[in-house]
């Protein structure tokens, strides 16, 4: 792959400043990132580090490297059910996450009707309102969902969601801040291609559909990616809902190594490095469609 | 409309109705504990809040808070979005490690960051090596809402960056090339191609980091649980406190709709600010 | 939009909708899958339910593989349990009750005890407890007391804790001090501290005695040295503050002097240590000489530095004359949901965690104190000297006050303690500043 700034295809003469550049903004880059990484070199550092002797000894190479903390984050606790566990309710939350809110975002920027505002800015207040308000309220709703878990009809008798992978995925399946980050991704692009559409006699829908879904590739990459972390990070919510190994989370997993007053710090390093090994997968899978310059056919279309 | 109502729906009942419990709640007093329903208590609670010194405290560190860490991660995530634009080799490698601080746990990470920043942890020791002498950097109540602010920022770096970046990807590319036809320098291309073509997402980017940033909790209780002499409790810390410590849900509710006004106002007059320009 | 580029764009969207279908399907299946019943708010015939105050593996191990195997062979029920850091276990009591589906069974610390006293989640255990022997009794006394709540029990202890200071005996002998004759009282300790401080250009480089500085810390050591004076913190009916007393600001004066006026031993004002390793903690660092502590962190401050000769003094009074006492007693224990339909059972899951074998086996297993006084012929406790001392001294360590509030009464006294630690009103003032706050919570709570 070649770099894509215009510079260097328009200007050949000017192909060894950019060739400096590209170095010098490589160089940056490399630099930022080690720094940015820093903190994460010592988790990696003392993931390797024997447990006895965590802290103790502080160098960035461990001076007996050993893999007994990732055999023990592995086999101790309940790592890899949780594992299981977070990845199907992430899974859903992203398929979730990817149709509705890329659909409502694209409608409130480019299909405003009567009051979408209104609904909108709604959308978006809840987002400003601490968890620590509506887990009780959202834990009710999930205690009593209607027909699950042993309930009737009207959501009683049983306990409902709890302790379900279903009720887990409850907080996660539309992300409110994400249909404002589609909406503001579409309020940036044009809207000539619509326009020529709709003179051509195509329905919104397909409009939709066949122009710009293709186009918006890096806003669901990012969408993806952040309901994806969202589960995989959140730990309030399945505190209060799961009660047993079988719905537990990553998360929760990773409360075992770190009980007040008696922190396991170097197989909690080891399950904190194994536990992000997942996010990172999903984020450099869904990184590719982030190229430089991906709108230009859509615009000259 | 069709597009929407799946969407508009879901929160519409599961987290519109959530809120709505809440701000009833804010005029009860309810602990989750009792067996009854919650007492009505009109506006007692948000009258109490009024002349609570503590809030006011809680309020105004937010407001520090939210406000230094904003400007500091978005100028950086922007240098770094910029750099991160291209596509070369391995570019993916520097997406994926810049964004590792957003996904690594919290709990985790936050051990090491706290022993960074001990007696003898790694920043004192590279003071150490310039003959200054080590700071209680958390301890102190001029530099520890500081000292989380740091982590805040390295924390917040990688989200903020992939938001950007995706933002880059709106700019047409022909926009670029007919401005540099004209002879236009890379600060011209800058400040006249890429941040306004940037602008709905540097919008996004803005609100909701305003918004985030106003209900920090997590960061704080994992370095400094709230201290020293409340210097770091924001209101979101004393909304859990309220809430699960001493399980009154009524006055959590009110604080947080108290908060909930405080960051609409904040973001309102970001998003005013953001249009004039 | 040309053709070519139509052609182009169908198949995504068919990939969509495939997308759409296995979404739509697979959340209606992880519904109806998983829709089983959860256990909690049990009938009279399921397992018992247990909120375990613990999630460490190896306790979770104890607890599944140990503790309900020997529980379903006495009763012949099952146990299922969930385990919570205690911490948390609030937030997952107000969910847990809020929606009726509490446990039979569950864990806390004793300070919220009184809360939970008042909403009638808790059942008395005193019928229970009448039953015991005698010496079982005043076996478990100490411990049992910290879940007093208006002389009715409501806490099985199944942790103690305790508050002491711990020493670092080669810097007592390169003091001049004698590491086998620590000092027994907050006066001579003072003296010690000030011996033992290492000043260098004006600063204190290594401190003669650390106080951990979080709010739940400030309060048990200024609660310890107040006892340790024969202060008391409330009146016996919980309505009136008596911290305001001439030993309360005494006691204040004592802890604030650490910090201010013209020799400070303690450094670490503002500082918490909680989160970061054994290792790294001021007395294992040889930062401090002396640090006021629990057992289970010397423990592990122990284990961490084997070189170091550590030490614990025994509680410590205040001056000649005065009683020793300092804040301790149960750190965990278990309690009945009045509403379980297994009294019996819960109760004989409380026993069983609390008889002599298993308690030991588990305070092992989790590095704890066990709760009996008689375990201090266990090898375990014999062979770690933190929790011999802390069993050897149980009879000195005394509960919070159980009264309703009462986190929110800690938190807003530990406010101004901090104040008066760092030099901002006197001692004096700040007591009754915290009064003034406090007295009106005490007059709601009852």
């Amino acid at each position: 792959m070649t770099d894509t700034l215009p510079i260097d295809h328009q200007r050949k003469r000017r192909f060894s400043r950019a060739e400096r550049g590209r170095a010098l903004n490589i160089t940056v880059l490399l630099i930022a990132t080690l720094m940015v990484l820093f903190p994460f070199l010592w988790m990696i550092s003392l993931a390797f580090t024997p447990a006895q002797e965590a802290f103790r000894d502080v160098s960035l190479w461990p001076s007996n490297p050993t893999l007994e903390n990732f055999v023990t984050a592995l086999t101790v606790g309940n790592l890899s059910r949780a594992f299981v566990n977070s990845a199907v309710v992430a899974l859903v939350a992203v398929l979730t996450n990817c149709l509705f809110t890329v659909s409502a975002g694209y409608a409130f920027a480019h299909l405003p009707f009567r009051g979408s505002n209104v609904v909108f800015y709604c959308l978006l207040a809840t987002a400003a309102i601490p968890v620590a308000v509506t887990l009780i309220p959202l834990f009710l709703m999930a205690s009593s969902i209607p027909f699950a878990g042993g309930n009737d009809a009207l959501g009683r008798g049983g306990s409902g969601l709890i302790d379900t992978l279903g009720g887990l995925s409850i907080p996660y399946l539309v992300g409110t801040m994400s249909i404002f980050l589609v909406r503001q991704f579409f309020l940036g692009m044009s809207r000539d291609l619509a326009e020529a559409a709709r003179i051509d006699g195509a329905s919104e829908l397909r409009i939709f559909w066949s122009i710009y879904l293709p186009i918006s590739r890096p806003i669901v990459a990012v969408v993806a990616i952040f309901a994806f972390t969202g589960v995989w990070d959140d730990l309030l919510w399945p505190l209060v809902v799961s009660s047993s190994a079988r719905s537990q989370t990553v998360q929760l997993a990773l409360t075992g190594f770190t009980q007040s007053g008696n922190i396991q710090y170097a197989p909690l390093m080891a399950a904190a490095i194994i536990v992000t090994i997942p996010v990172l997968l999903v984020f450099l899978f869904n990184q590719r469609h982030f190229i430089s310059g991906l709108s230009e056919g859509a615009v000259k279309g | 409309m069709l597009l929407v109502a799946p969407a508009a729906l879901y929160v519409l009942v599961f987290q519109i109705v959530p809120v709505v419990y809440g701000l009833i709640l804010s005029f009860t007093e309810y602990t989750p504990l009792q067996r009854g329903a919650p007492t009505f208590v009109g506006l007692q609670n948000y009258a109490a809040l009024v002349g609570d010194a503590d809030f006011r405290g809680a309020l105004w560190v937010t407001a520090r808070y939210t406000l230094q860490v904003l400007p500091v991660t978005i100028a950086i995530a922007l240098v770094l979005a910029l750099l991160a634009n291209r596509s070369f080799r391995g570019v993916g490698i520097f997406r994926s490690a810049l964004y590792v601080p957003h996904i690594v746990s919290l709990t985790a990470v936050s051990m090491i960051w706290l022993w960074m920043y001990s007696q003898n942890g790694l920043i004192n020791d590279i003071l150490g090596t310039f003959n200054l002498s080590p700071q209680h950097w958390l301890n102190e109540p001029s530099s520890a809402l500081n000292g989380v602010s740091v982590m805040r920022i390295w924390k917040a770096l990688g989200s903020n960056m992939v938001l950007l970046l995706a933002g880059l990807q709106t700019i047409p590319k022909n926009l670029y090339e007919a401005a540099s036809i004209d002879g236009a320098g890379r600060w011209h291309l800058f400040r006249h191609v890429t941040l306004p073509g940037l602008r709905p997402m540097l919008i996004y980017v803005i609100a909701t980091d305003i918004i985030y940033l106003s209900q920090s909790f997590a960061e704080i209780f994992v370095l400094t649980s709230g201290g020293p002499l409340r210097s770091t409790t924001t209101v979101n810390y004393l909304i859990y406190t309220e809430a699960f410590e001493y399980s009154n849900m009524g006055s959590a509710s009110a604080m947080a709709f108290v908060l909930f006004a405080f960051i609409a106002a904040l973001t309102l007059i970001a998003l005013r600010g953001g249009r004039e320009r | 939009m040309d053709r070519n580029e139509r052609h182009t764009v169908y198949p995504a969207n068919r990939r969509t909708f495939l997308k759409t279908s296995t979404a739509v399907l697979g959340s209606s299946l992880l519904v109806s899958a998983c829709g089983g019943p959860s256990g909690g708010g049990s009938g009279a015939d399921g397992d018992l339910t247990v909120w375990w105050p613990g999630v460490n593996p190896t306790e979770q191990d104890f607890v599944t593989e140990v503790l309900i195997p020997a529980f379903t062979e006495k009763t012949g029920r099952g146990a299922q349990a969930t385990f919570i850091d205690w911490p948390d276990m609030s937030t997952r009591l107000n969910a847990g009750f809020s929606s009726g589906t509490g446990p039979d069974v569950y864990g806390h610390g004793p300070a919220a005890v009184a809360d939970l006293v008042q909403y009638g989640r808790v059942e008395p255990l005193d019928d229970n407890l009448d039953q015991l022997d005698e010496s079982d009794r005043k076996d478990l006394q100490t411990g049992l007391e910290s879940g007093l709540v208006d002389d009715v029990h409501y806490l099985y202890p199944i942790a103690s804790t305790g508050r002491q200071v711990a020493y670092n005996a080669e810097h007592f002998t390169d003091a001049g001090l004698d590491p086998d004759t620590p000092p027994t009282t907050f006066v001579s300790l003072r003296e010690a501290a000030e011996q033992l401080a290492v000043h260098k250009s004006g600063k204190l480089q290594r401190a003669g005695i650390v106080f951990s500085a979080e709010a739940v810390g400030m309060q048990q050591a200024f609660t310890s040295i107040l006892w340790a004076h024969g202060g008391e913190m409330f009146s016996e009916d919980g309505t009136s503050v008596l911290f305001t007393s001439d030993e309360g600001v005494e006691a204040l004066t004592w802890y604030a002097s650490l910090y201010q006026g013209d020799a400070p031993v303690d450094d670490n004002l503002g500082g918490t240590w909680d989160g970061l390793p054994p290792a790294q903690s001021p007395l294992a660092t040889g930062d401090t000489s002396m640090t006021f502590t629990d057992p289970a962190t010397l423990k592990q401050i122990m284990d961490a530095a084997p070189e170091l000769d550590l030490r614990f003094m025994d509680v410590l009074a205040f001056d000649e004359g005065d009683e020793p006492a300092a804040f301790g007693g149960a750190a965990t224990g278990l309690m009945i949901n009045p509403d379980s339909q297994m009294q019996d059972d819960a109760w004989e899951f409380l026993k069983l965690t609390g008889s002599k074998d298993y308690n030991s086996m588990y305070a092992q297993e989790v590095g704890i104190v066990p709760v009996r006084a008689s375990a201090i012929d266990t090898d375990y406790v014999k062979a770690s000297p933190a929790m011999a001392s802390a069993v050897a001294n149980s009879e000195a360590f005394r509960s919070n006050p159980n009264i309703p509030a009462w986190t929110k009464i800690r938190d807003t006294l530990a406010q101004y303690l901090e104040q008066a630690l760092n030099g901002q009103g006197t001692p004096k003032e700040a007591l009754d500043a915290a009064a003034a706050e406090i007295e009106p919570i005490l007059a709601e709570g009852r």
